[in-house]
C-alpha cells in the first residue's frame, strides 16, 4: 500500500468535483496534500498503481474515464477517495458560504445554535380520526379499553388508571 | 481478582438501565459492568466543523466503521442488513434517534392473530403501566390521543415540529385517506424540568450534546446511581461460569489494562443487546451447557430479527429546508399495520417521516438520492439539498431458522473473545411488504407535491434493531427466557434486551424493551430475588 501524491489528489478532486458557473472546481478551494486524505493509501500492485498515476497526466475527459474505471475496478479504494475529497470540500469555508447563500443552510456546524425553523409555510394540521383504529389482541381487557376509547376519544388517562390494565 | 455482588447486570444501555434503577428503586443493589465508558456531551462532534465525516467514520453508528476502543468485532459479510450499537454507557440510546413508537397489542399474539410467527407470553396489557413509567423517565414528547393506539397519558412536551416537509406530508395522508399522528419520541420539544428543550440542530444520532435527546446515561442512570446502584465502566465481559448444579456464580470480564476479572454474585441479569447477549451466552461453554448457557434449546442466537427498512424519497421543487429539525421522525402513518387478507402478506409497516441531510451526506447521495460525481454533480446537489425528504418503510420481521446470531473464534476482540456473526436474508414475507410500502410511500410523497420520487429498497446500514435471539415464550423446547424474563434452564439467570422479543412488530423496539426490562425488575423483587 502507498500514499496517494498530490498531483492525483489534485487531478481526481477536480474531475470528481469540476465545478459549475456557480460552484467553485476543488482545486479552487482545496491545497493539496489533502489532510483527509492523510494516511490513505491505495494498492502498490503494478496494475492498480497504473491507472491512478495515468491520473496525474490525462486531460480532463480521459480522467472522467480513468475514474469511472477505478469505481469499478477498486471500489474500495474510490469510495474512500471520494468520500474524503467531498469532506474536504464540504467543509470548507468558501463553499460553505456558497451553500449558505445558494440554499440558505447556516455555514456552520449544527450545533451549539441549532437550527431555527421557516414557519412561514407551516400552517397547523390536525388528524381527523377519533375513534378508535387499533386491532383488539382477543383480551377482555382490549374490549374493555376499546369500549371506553370509542366513548370518551378525549380523555385523559391518567397513570393511576393504566396501572389497573392486565391481561 | 474476584469480587462479590448480590445482582450483576451485564451492560449499561436501555434496558440495563432502567433494570438497575428499578431495583435500586426498591432497595435491591446491583452492580453493572459495562464494556464502555461514559461519554462527555463536549466529545460529541456535533459542533465541529467535520461533524459530518466524523458521523460516517469514527462516530459512525456501526462499530465496524466506528472501531472503538470498546467495541467488538460483528462480522456481518452474511447479513443484507449491517449493524448499528453503541457500546458505552447509555449503550445504543446514545447513537439513537428516540422514535419510540409502541407495540401495538396486537403485535404481542401474531401467531393467535395471524398464524405466523410466535405468541409473546404477556400482552401489551401488561406492559402498558411501564411503558408509562419509562415514558416519564426518559422524558417524552409528542401527543396523547392517538385513536390508532390504545390510549396514554399526556406527553411531557409538544411534538417535535412538523415543518415545511412535515405539513405536507400530514395533509397529503389525509387527502389520501390515511390516519396518521405525530410521533411520540424521548426528545423534550421544550424545556421540561432541569432539562433544556431541542434546537432543532439535526443529527440526534450523533448523541445530543445539549441532553434534549434523552439516553439513559442522562436518564435512569443518574437516578438509579443516587439509589446505590454500582456502575463499573470499561469492563469487557468475557463469560459467565455456572457452579456444580448448573446456577450462574460468576461472571468474568478483562477491565481495561487487559486484566482477566470476576465477580461472583447471586444473580446475572444480562442486557447486552440482541447481538451481544447470544455472543456472552455462546461463549459460555461448560459441561452443563456444552452449546452455550442456557440454550439447552439450542435457540440462543435463532430467531435473528431486524426490520428491514425501504427509505423512498421524495424532491420538491421549492427548498423545504429539509435539514432542520430531528432528523429521523416528526409524524407517521399505520394505515398498513395490521392483516388485511387482500394483500399478499400478513401483518403489516409503519411509514415515518424523517428529513434530510447536512451538505455532506446529501453530495454523497445520502439515502439514495443518486447524487453523481463528476460533471453535473452540481447541478443535482442544488436540485436536492434542502429539497428532500425520506418516509421510511419499517417493515415487521418474521423469525425464521436461516437468519442467526453465532460467534467465528477465528476473529476475536483484543481480550480473545469471538467475534459475533449476523446471519441474516430479509424473508419472503417481509420482501413482499415493503413492495408494497414502497408504492404506498411513492403514493404519499407524490400527494404532498414531490416532482420526482427515488427509491433505496433496503437501508442496509439501519441494523438498529436487533431482537429476537433470547426470545421469550412457555416452552422451554422452543425459547429461551420465560415471561419474566428469567431462563428456562438457569434460574438466577435473567436476559432482558430486545433479545427476548417474541415478534419485531413494526416500530422501533426501544420502549418495548425498557418496558420488558422494568417490569422483569418488579417480577424479580416480588419474587423474593
Amino acid at each position: 500500500m502507498g500514499a496517494v501524491s498530490s498531483e492525483i489528489q489534485q487531478a481526481f478532486a477536480d474531475t470528481v468535483l469540476p465545478g459549475s458557473a456557480t460552484w467553485p472546481k476543488a482545486s479552487d478551494v482545496l491545497s493539496f496534500p489533502i489532510s483527509y486524505l492523510e494516511g490513505f493509501e491505495v494498492s502498490q500492485n503494478a496494475a492498480d498503481l497504473e491507472i491512478w498515476n495515468k491520473l496525474a497526466t490525462a486531460d480532463s475527459e480521459t480522467r472522467f474515464e480513468i475514474c469511472a474505471e477505478l469505481e469499478k475496478l477498486q471500489p474500495g479504494a474510490f469510495q474512500m477517495m471520494l468520500t474524503r475529497v467531498f469532506a474536504a470540500y464540504y467543509a470548507n469555508p468558501k463553499v460553505l458560504s456558497l451553500v449558505e447563500s445558494q440554499h440558505s443552510y447556516p455555514a456552520r456546524p449544527p450545533m451549539p445554535l441549532g437550527q431555527v425553523f421557516i414557519t412561514t409555510q407551516v400552517a397547523p394540521v390536525l388528524p381527523s380520526a377519533t375513534t378508535p383504529l387499533w386491532r383488539k389482541d382477543g383480551t377482555t381487557t382490549a374490549e374493555e379499553i376499546y369500549k371506553l376509547q370509542e366513548m370518551q376519544p378525549n380523555k385523559v388517562w391518567t397513570l393511576e388508571e393504566i396501572m389497573t390494565w392486565h391481561s | 481478582m474476584t469480587s462479590n455482588a448480590r445482582v450483576v447486570i451485564i451492560g449499561a444501555g436501555a434496558s440495563g438501565a432502567a433494570f438497575a434503577w428499578r431495583l435500586a428503586a426498591q432497595g435491591v443493589k446491583s452492580v453493572c459492568l459495562e464494556r464502555g465508558d461514559w461519554l462527555e456531551p463536549k466529545a460529541i462532534p456535533t459542533d465541529q466543523p467535520d461533524w459530518e465525516f466524523r458521523r460516517i467514520t469514527d462516530f459512525s453508528p456501526n462499530p465496524n466503521v466506528r472501531n472503538g476502543k470498546s467495541d467488538y468485532p460483528v462480522l456481518d459479510s452474511t447479513s443484507e442488513i449491517k449493524p448499528l450499537m453503541y457500546n458505552g454507557v447509555g449503550g445504543s440510546t446514545i447513537m439513537w434517534s428516540a422514535h419510540t413508537p409502541r407495540f401495538r397489542p396486537s403485535d404481542f399474539k401474531i401467531k393467535s392473530l395471524d398464524g405466523v410467527g410466535f405468541d409473546w407470553p404477556l400482552s401489551y396489557w401488561d406492559l402498558a403501566p411501564y411503558y408509562e413509567i419509562n415514558d416519564s423517565m426518559m422524558g417524552t414528547t409528542g401527543v396523547a390521543g392517538d385513536p390508532g393506539n390504545p390510549p396514554r397519558t399526556p406527553r411531557d412536551t409538544p411534538p417535535m415540529p412538523y415543518g415545511v416537509v412535515g405539513t405536507r406530508m400530514a395533509n397529503a395522508a389525509s387527502k389520501l385517506g390515511w390516519h396518521w399522528w405525530p410521533s411520540d419520541g424521548n426528545i423534550l420539544s421544550n424545556d421540561h424540568g432541569d432539562r433544556q428543550g431541542c434546537n432543532n440542530c439535526g443529527p440526534c444520532e450523533m448523541g445530543c450534546q445539549i441532553g434534549a435527546r434523552s439516553s439513559v446515561d442522562i436518564t435512569y442512570w443518574p437516578a438509579a446511581l443516587a439509589l446505590g446502584a454500582e456502575l463499573i465502566t470499561n469492563a469487557a465481559v468475557s463469560h459467565i461460569e455456572v457452579d456444580d448444579k448448573g446456577k450462574a456464580t460468576r461472571v468474568v470480564w478483562f477491565d481495561q489494562n487487559g486484566t482477566e476479572q470476576a465477580t461472583e454474585c447471586d444473580y446475572v441479569v444480562v442486557a447486552a443487546n440482541g447481538v451481544g447477549t447470544p455472543r456472552i451466552l455462546l461463549n459460555s461453554v461448560s459441561k452443563y451447557f456444552p452449546d452455550g448457557l442456557a440454550n439447552s434449546s439450542g435457540q440462543v442466537g435463532k430467531n435473528f430479527m431486524l426490520h428491514p427498512i425501504a427509505g423512498v424519497s421524495g424532491v420538491w421543487d421549492d427548498p423545504v429546508q429539509s435539514w432542520a429539525g430531528n432528523d429521523a421522525f416528526c409524524l407517521l402513518t399505520q394505515h398498513f399495520y395490521e392483516t388485511d387478507p387482500g394483500r399478499d402478506f400478513v401483518r403489516g409497516y409503519e411509514m415515518q417521516v424523517t428529513r434530510g441531510q447536512g451538505p455532506l451526506i446529501s453530495a454523497l447521495g445520502g439515502f439514495g438520492l443518486d447524487v453523481p460525481w463528476g460533471k453535473g454533480h452540481h447541478e443535482r446537489f442544488d436540485q436536492v439539498f434542502g429539497h428532500v425528504a425520506t418516509v421510511a418503510v419499517t417493515c415487521e420481521d418474521l423469525p425464521v431458522d436461516t437468519n442467526y446470531v453465532s460467534l467465528d473464534s477465528s476473529v476475536t476482540d483484543q481480550f480473545g473473545v469471538p467475534a459475533a456473526v449476523m446471519n441474516y436474508e430479509q424473508e419472503a414475507n417481509a420482501l413482499r411488504m415493503k413492495s408494497h410500502g414502497i408504492e404506498s410511500a411513492k403514493a404519499w410523497l407524490e400527494a404532498a407535491g414531490a416532482r420526482e420520487v427515488l427509491v433505496n429498497p433496503l437501508l442496509s446500514q439501519a441494523g438498529f434493531h436487533l431482537m429476537g435471539t433470547t426470545r421469550m415464550g412457555t416452552d422451554p423446547s422452543n425459547s429461551v427466557v420465560d415471561e419474566n424474563c428469567r431462563a428456562h434452564d438457569v434460574s438466577n439467570l435473567l436476559v432482558i434486551d430486545a433479545g427476548v422479543f417474541a415478534s419485531s412488530a413494526a416500530v422501533n423496539p426501544t420502549p418495548t424493551l425498557q418496558a420488558v426490562a422494568l417490569r422483569a425488575a418488579d417480577q424479580f423483587v416480588k419474587a423474593g430475588i
